[in-house]
């Protein structure tokens, strides 16, 4: 099966569907759970992927390892949450005084949901920066529809420009450590970052212009008809109308109660402004004419990708309005207590090291 | 193939024309050499072949540009990349994709060819241009030659007519350069090409190109025509064609091939001289000691990630010295030099300065008495004005300006009337001067400088050889890390080449280039049994 329709098939290039499947399945887990047990074990599996995707392909050298990031978030996110939010009945500790924000009792509470906190965002972070890992930028583009595909090579070049900026700055800051420059405060930082905004815009300009010279966006392609424009702004649209409820559940009252009560009950709105919005891209796509030069087969390992990352979504989804729901939204406020385990959520989540099977093709 | 009549072109709020009154035509499957000096106007010129001036750039254009028989004032960039490949200075700029296959299909993807046919065309360049085997690979990973490979093959792609190069081996050592230049020139064989090619180091090029066009700063038009009869009108040429013009051999040689049977009947008319060198000692050698080194590095090794990129490396630098450290890219010699200012750790070894270590000092504290230019002076520059990089040095350091003069140091460099100058609005040159000036103005016993004649041409490297000359009389250690040669034979009193992280030899030049003829200049392989580096050498000894 080839996943664009294009003739041209390479047995060798990883697919990017799985792993985009694994990292939707990743995303959804973190944003679900709140029970610290889970979270420690999903990080812990997201670590290891990370090393051994990191030796595969020689990269971080140099820069912070995953499990010293990992720790720094968590740590940065406790200590946050320690300071700032003081409910909790188990007090460790009290900041005298009036000082805003800071002031008042220090409670396990706190540091339980900052800790927690800081392990969703450090997981987001290495899920994210697992794909970086194996995919190559092409590879996202192919998923991107083929009407907006110029706006995603400028998207995916920009988020390329985060580790050369990165090196930039290192560079930089090289350069004026030689004219004496020292980092005492932070007003000294300041040189540093005028110096950077100068030669990424030299950057961006040089990589424009080479752009332009090799022919980006030379093909003049038909606009979509205005319905299709005019169906992907209604989809859009439809699809926050049955989102505002769930985010606002409380709020949304001002439109009273039967239209209310309609918003709330209608995941329908939900699936067909999704459905709209879906069916615009796709046919504003079919008028654009896109061969791509690689296409991707289906393998055995693609579905084994699929199978590692479905085993504890599955889990998860029937935990999340089974008997185990409590374990899954677990709150340490306003006692704290050891949350809910359950081996087989467990040890289905370390079926998330399955994407490793679908590294040794080649990792690029 | 390409034709520009009365052709002009005034960037925008610049007073004064960057290209003027160009008539030119160059014939289909030429192979055109570009020359002239920074700043009089090459990148303009050749951006004009392709569109990019002025739709990119903006600005004022007159005359008339046909290329294939398309206008690319009228087609524009984007249109005018179905005819034009170009290949830009720094490759690394031109890369969109990560990996060679995926780049180099970019192009073609823009087109939106069946895939059959790019798939045709991506295995056709990969194999012209050897690079089946790295396909997969990141262009991370790659050395400046290669890198340079996949930028060529990125735009032969799309089948092009005219092939347009804009300096592409400033960047890299004498064997990178060698091979890139022979895949421009199998290229225009193998595909009957039109190549226009701009480059400083003419003597790299010279041997194959039909024809020169060069461009004279601020003069209006092209001098155009064969190499030899262009070469003629030109002041600043390559030491073998400087040779061969002050002792009339006709016709001129463009090659070594073709200059030896000069030299060699030049040889048996007049002299033999034996080794060692006759050099006189320059001025600054005579201050040199064994005794007192200004800077010593013992048993220095150096370890990035898991490799190890110095080596036992041992070394002595002198004042009134100028050291020259050469070797193939990617061999640790600019890590050598980071290393001698604090910026990277040793793993063993001990470096020190007036016989005290340097290890455990920052490498800012460091720098107040070794002055370092890296590579790319644009990091450097960033204040208003010259002046304000020198005072920003200066306050970084916590120095008073008064016991500093800046002005004295800006007329050493020849750029005191740019003192109130923004700096990155100077040329290429003038920028390299602005960035020693905002290093040297603490007066460091010791410079170190990275590859500083980079970019640069005859004139402007000709004004740094004299100030590196009157810093080594000043007693001053200098330590250059080159690829150029010419620089090398010029003004080096010594020479440490550098393989696989460690120092393989210390010599005099004459004696590094007899015994490595891939870093020898061209007077020195002409004349291969001598001393002589340097065409004055060769003229000096021949009026003996």
């Amino acid at each position: 099966m080839s996943a664009n329709g294009s003739s041209s098939n390479h047995s060798g290039e990883i697919n990017p569907i799985p792993w985009m499947t694994w990292l939707v399945g990743v995303l959804v887990m973190l944003s679900i759970t709140r029970n610290f047990l889970y979270l420690c074990l999903i990080v812990l599996c997201l670590n290891m992927i990370c090393v051994i995707l990191s030796k595969q392909t020689n990269a971080m050298g140099g820069l912070i390892s995953p499990f010293r990031l990992t720790v720094m978030i968590t740590l940065m996110a406790s200590v946050f949450n320690m300071l700032t939010s003081h409910a909790g009945e188990t007090r460790l500790a009290t900041i005298p005084g009036n000082l805003p924000y800071l002031s008042g009792a220090i409670t396990l509470e706190a540091l339980v949901y900052g800790c927690t906190n800081g392990m969703v965002l450090s997981g987001l972070f290495l899920s994210f920066y697992i794909i970086h890992l194996v995919l190559p930028t092409r590879a996202f583009l192919q998923l991107v529809p083929r009407a907006y595909h110029s706006l995603a090579v400028i998207a995916a070049i920009a988020i390329t420009y985060i580790p050369s900026t990165m090196q930039q700055f290192h560079q930089i800051r090289e350069a004026q450590t030689i004219r004496g420059h020292r980092l005492r405060r932070v007003s000294d930082w300041l040189p540093l970052l005028m110096p950077l905004l100068l030669s990424g815009l030299e950057r961006a300009l040089q990589l424009a212009e080479a752009m332009t010279a090799r022919g980006f966006a030379s093909q003049e392609q038909p606009s979509s008809p205005v319905v299709a424009r005019l169906a992907l702004v209604i989809g859009l649209v439809i699809t926050i109308l049955g989102l505002l409820p769930r985010i606002f559940p409380t709020s949304m009252m001002w439109v009273g109660e039967s239209a209310f009560y309609i918003f709330k009950k209608s995941n329908w709105l939900l699936v067909a402004g999704g459905l709209i919005f879906a069916s615009s891209l796709w046919f504003q796509g079919s008028h654009i004419r896109r061969p791509r030069y690689q296409g991707y087969t289906w393998s055995i390992r693609d579905w084994d990708c699929i199978l590692a990352i479905g085993l504890p979504l599955s889990i998860f989804a029937l935990h999340a309005s089974g008997q185990y729901h409590a374990s899954l939204f677990y709150n340490p406020y306003p006692l704290f207590q050891i949350p809910v385990f359950d081996n087989l959520t467990g040890i289905s989540l370390l079926g998330l090291l399955g994407i490793l099977v679908n590294t040794s093709r080649d990792v690029p | 193939m390409i034709r520009f009549q009365s052709v002009s072109f005034t960037y925008p709020e610049a007073h004064q024309p960057a290209i003027q009154g160009i008539d030119l035509h160059i014939p289909r499957g030429e192979f055109v050499l570009l020359s002239g000096v920074s700043g009089s106007g090459k990148s303009t010129l050749l951006r004009c072949i392709n569109g990019l001036v002025p739709y990119f750039s903006g600005g004022v254009i007159q005359g008339q540009i046909q290329v294939a028989g398309i206008s690319p004032l009228e087609a524009g960039p984007k249109a005018m990349s179905q005819v034009v490949g170009f290949v830009f200075q720094d490759p690394e700029t031109q890369f969109v994709y990560e990996r060679v296959e995926d780049d180099i299909a970019f192009s073609l993807e823009n087109s939106a060819l069946p895939s059959v046919e790019m798939r045709r065309r991506v295995e056709w360049v990969l194999d012209l241009l050897q690079l089946r085997e790295y396909r997969k690979r990141r262009l991370a990973t790659f050395s400046g030659g290669e890198r340079q490979r996949v930028a060529i093959a990125a735009g032969l792609v799309r089948h092009p007519q005219v092939m347009v190069f804009d300096e592409p081996t400033s960047q890299l050592d004498p064997q990178s350069s060698e091979q890139v230049l022979q895949t421009i020139l199998q290229l225009h064989r193998e595909l009957e090409l039109t190549i226009v090619l701009s480059e400083h180091r003419l003597e790299r090029v010279l041997p194959y190109v039909d024809r020169i066009v060069h461009l004279e700063m601020g003069q209006p038009g092209v001098i155009s025509g064969p190499p030899q009869t262009v070469l003629k009108q030109i002041d600043h040429t390559p030491p073998l064609i400087s040779l061969a013009k002050t002792l009339d051999w006709q016709p001129l040689p463009l090659s070594l091939d073709q200059a030896r049977q000069f030299a060699r009947e030049a040889r048996t008319n007049s002299w033999r001289l034996p080794l060692p060198s006759t050099r006189n000692p320059s001025p600054g050698q005579a201050l040199r000691s064994p005794h007192t080194p200004v800077m010593q590095i013992c048993d220095l090794e150096v370890d990035i990630g898991k490799t190890n990129v110095l080596r036992s490396v041992s070394l002595e630098i002198y004042p009134g010295e100028i050291l020259a450290i050469i070797g193939a890219n990617g061999v640790g010699k600019t890590t050598l030099l980071r290393s001698l200012v604090g910026l990277q750790k040793p793993a063993r070894g001990q470096i020190t300065l007036d016989g005290k270590p340097i290890h455990g000092l920052n490498p800012a504290t460091i720098c107040q008495q070794i002055g370092y230019l890296p590579q790319d002076p644009n990091a450097l520059l960033f204040s208003d004005s010259v002046r304000a990089e020198m005072l920003l040095t200066l306050k970084n350091h916590q120095l008073s300006q008064h016991q500093y003069p800046t002005d004295a140091l800006l007329e050493e460099l020849g750029i005191l009337p740019l003192a109130e100058a923004y700096p990155r609005d100077l040329s290429v040159g003038e920028r390299q001067r602005a960035a020693l000036a905002a290093i040297l103005v603490t007066l460091p016993k010791v410079i170190l400088l990275d590859e500083p004649t980079r970019g640069l041409d005859y004139l402007c490297k000709q004004q740094l050889t004299r100030l590196f000359s009157g810093w080594r009389e000043a007693g001053r250690a200098v330590v250059i890390v080159t690829h150029d040669v010419e620089l090398v034979a010029q003004i080096a009193d010594r020479v440490a080449l550098m393989v696989d992280g460690a120092i393989k030899t210390q010599a005099q030049p004459a004696e590094v280039m007899q015994n490595h003829p891939e870093y020898a200049s061209q007077v020195a392989r002409l004349f291969p049994n001598t001393s002589w580096v340097t065409a004055q050498q060769a003229l000096s000894e021949m009026n003996k």
